[in-house]
């Protein structure tokens, strides 16, 4: 059987150009040799730090950027090898949610004209047909369907993002990749949109590939994890799996980095505190990626790179002393 | 208590002259700060966190704020009574602050030891040799590595956390009694966070001095705080020990804000519980409680008398007709 979404050695260099000639003199390793597979129905959450390639990830998957290499199979078909008509008859099964709901919507449209366009686009339902859709979408996102004649800038945040999801559910699509979907919004607001995504994934068998840097929210609502670190998959299994014996040592750093709300034994809890940051990407350290910083590194940390490995209890790791 | 009393706010107040109506973006609150003591604010944005704060130090905009307080006493001085000249001695050296972005609130064109030095030169008249050697020693202090050739770096050679580990370099460059920082370390990666908490806790244990700290997060605040004031669309609503605040929240908004949160433990499984609608509009404030709309518990009450902060134990203040009330029942049964 052939996963729903299966992604293979995916690559992404960023050209680092300089000079009036903009001759290339180097390159971000923005994203190296990444799999990982999907199943239907189900959430994979991508989760790292600033710069660790989540957000290229999300773009190769989506066909918005072009893979230095690899390929994004979906429903067992490459899309990178795709093009032309054949990648836009896929596109509607593919949409994306963007992070920052200010950016991501034409101040100069109305909301019915947003969600109406890619119908537009990629339909041929009429005028009236094209209404209806609009008015059950705004319902589906909990709009009020007044909202279909104001524009942007009239909503909040969080409603925003409402908007943003029902222009992402108009073409009924498969697969959603939503980019940090709640980052730019409040917590009271937060739980508001994560509660509607688990929804409408419930309703309409949408599987989710979930970018997020707030390993809360990736342990509320992801099946299985994904951890990058620096261009690459260093720990992937189920949350639970994952969150509560992580074996990678960046993952059980990442892990114990995040304050827990729970003020009594705040003296008493074992903290591990990495030094420096993560790396440039374009000058990745020798070896395994994480060495720099890595509490327990070795001898051959610094040689070689680990491959990922599977695990008896089936989760893959890139660490040699796991 | 018997800490020495760093901090008395009374009764401060904040409004902007905006083009659509009077913001109210603070309103009337009371707060007080010892001595080695750290108080989070916590609140969504928009509810008057920075503002407060701005007021405190008089940094805010001069064409369009208006600043009233019954009184704010630093350090037994009057800030109030202070005139321009006398704040800005204040600011920077009794009193060191720490913003959120610390890409924006250096200056590019500047050497790191030259920005560090400036405020040491100024306010407490060292020579060049001295400030320079003290600036060495608080990057250190900071933890930044080879602080004597990082002096001569400029802003953007430096990351992020390694630009806010600056920012507070600078801040203590003067040994202030109270640090102000304004959410920090929002803008920073988890890992570089639980640096910069690790180096709070520490620079606390150290010196004497107390810390007023801004953030959202409250992950942050059960790390860090000794005492925490929730704010809420200008007001405090509920202000007691971190403790307190975690184990038996007492304000329904506080309650909800703990609620949303997802946690590293739980799964799918349970939903997450919600705070229906939205911040209401601070031009147009209502009579009664700023919350009343987005509340489980609001009664008729709530909609038209505005409660303040009233004590209900030990240390802790609440401002909710809800749990007055229900106070009030219990003490009746209990009769």
């Amino acid at each position: 059987m052939t996963s729903f979404v299966e992604v293979l050695g995916l690559k992404k260099d960023f050209a680092v150009r300089r000079g009036i000639w903009q001759r290339q003199v180097g390159a971000v390793h923005a994203v190296d040799d990444v799999n990982f597979q999907l199943d239907r129905g189900k959430t994979l959450g991508l989760v790292g730090e600033s710069g660790c390639g989540k957000t290229t990830v999300a773009r190769m998957v989506v066909q918005l950027l072009r893979p230095t290499q690899g390929q994004v199979l979906f429903k067992g078909k490459d899309l990178v090898s795709m093009k032309g008509s054949e990648l836009r008859e896929i596109r509607p099964k593919i949409q994306m949610i963007f992070q920052d709901p200010y950016a991501s919507l034409n101040p100069r449209m109305t909301v019915g004209t947003l969600i109406e366009e890619p119908l537009i686009e990629h339909t041929d339902m009429s005028r009236s047909d094209r209404h209806e859709r609009v008015l059950e979408l705004t319902q589906v996102v909990g709009l009020d369907p007044s909202s279909v004649e104001r524009y942007p800038h009239e909503f909040s945040g969080g409603q925003r993002q409402r908007i943003g999801v029902a222009r992402a559910l108009a073409l009924q699509p498969e697969l959603l990749v939503c980019d940090e979907p709640v980052s730019a919004l409040d917590l009271s607001i937060q739980a508001q949109i994560i509660n509607l995504l688990e929804d409408i994934q419930d309703k309409f068998n949408l599987t989710y590939l979930f970018i997020s840097h707030d390993l809360g929210i990736i342990r509320h609502i992801c099946d299985t994890v994904a951890v990058m670190y620096l261009g690459k998959i260093v720990e992937t299994g189920s949350a639970q799996e994952v969150y509560g014996d992580p074996q990678h040592p960046y993952t059980e750093a990442l892990l114990a980095s995040v304050p827990v709300a729970n003020p009594t034994d705040r003296h008493q809890r074992k903290r591990i505190i990495l030094s420096g940051e993560i790396p440039s990407s374009t000058m990745p350290p020798s070896g395994c990626n994480f060495h720099t910083r890595c509490p327990l590194a070795e001898q051959q940390c610094s040689e070689t790179s680990p491959e990922l490995r599977r695990l008896s209890d089936g989760r893959l790791v890139a660490c040699h002393l796991v | 208590m018997s800490k020495e009393l760093l901090l008395q706010v009374q009764g401060l107040t904040t409004r902007f002259n905006s083009g659509r109506g009077v913001v109210h973006a603070v309103n009337d609150i009371d707060f007080s700060l010892s001595v080695g003591d750290v108080l989070c604010v916590v609140g969504e944005s928009g509810c008057g966190k920075t503002v407060t704060m701005l007021s405190l130090l008089g940094l805010l905009p001069t064409n369009n704020a208006v600043r009233s307080a019954e009184r704010i006493l630093f350090n037994g001085r009057d800030i109030l009574s202070m005139s321009e000249e006398e704040m800005r001695k204040v600011r920077g050296r009794d009193i060191g602050m720490v913003f959120q972005d610390p890409m924006t609130s250096l200056n590019p064109v500047l050497t790191i030891g030259r920005q560090l030095m400036e405020a040491m030169e100024v306010h407490q008249g060292l020579s060049f040799r001295e400030a320079r050697d003290r600036s060495i020693d608080l990057l250190r202090t900071v933890g930044i590595a080879d602080p004597e050739q990082r002096m001569s770096d400029y802003p953007h050679q430096f990351s992020g956390g390694m630009r806010q580990r600056v920012m507070i370099a600078m801040a203590l460059s003067c040994d202030p009694i109270l640090l102000i920082a304004d959410e920090p370390t929002t803008a920073l990666d988890v890992t570089v966070q639980a640096q910069i908490l690790g180096l709070v806790i520490e620079l606390m244990r150290k010196r004497e001095m107390g810390l007023i700290w801004i953030t959202h997060d409250l992950g942050v605040v059960a790390e860090l705080a000794d005492w925490v004031a929730v704010m809420y669309a200008g007001h405090i609503v509920e202000y007691a020990t971190v403790e307190q605040i975690f184990a038996a929240p007492r304000h329904p908004y506080t309650i909800g804000l703990l609620d949303s949160m997802p946690s590293l433990e739980g799964g799918r499984s349970e939903r997450l519980s919600v705070i229906p609608g939205q911040p209401p509009n601070l031009i147009f404030p209502s009579d009664g409680c700023p919350f009343a709309d987005r509340c489980s518990y609001a009664f008729d009450k709530c909609s038209t008398a505005l409660p303040s902060l009233m004590e209900i134990g030990e240390d802790r203040q609440v401002a909710c007709w809800w749990d007055v009330e229900l106070d009030m029942e219990q003490s009746v049964e209990d009769r």
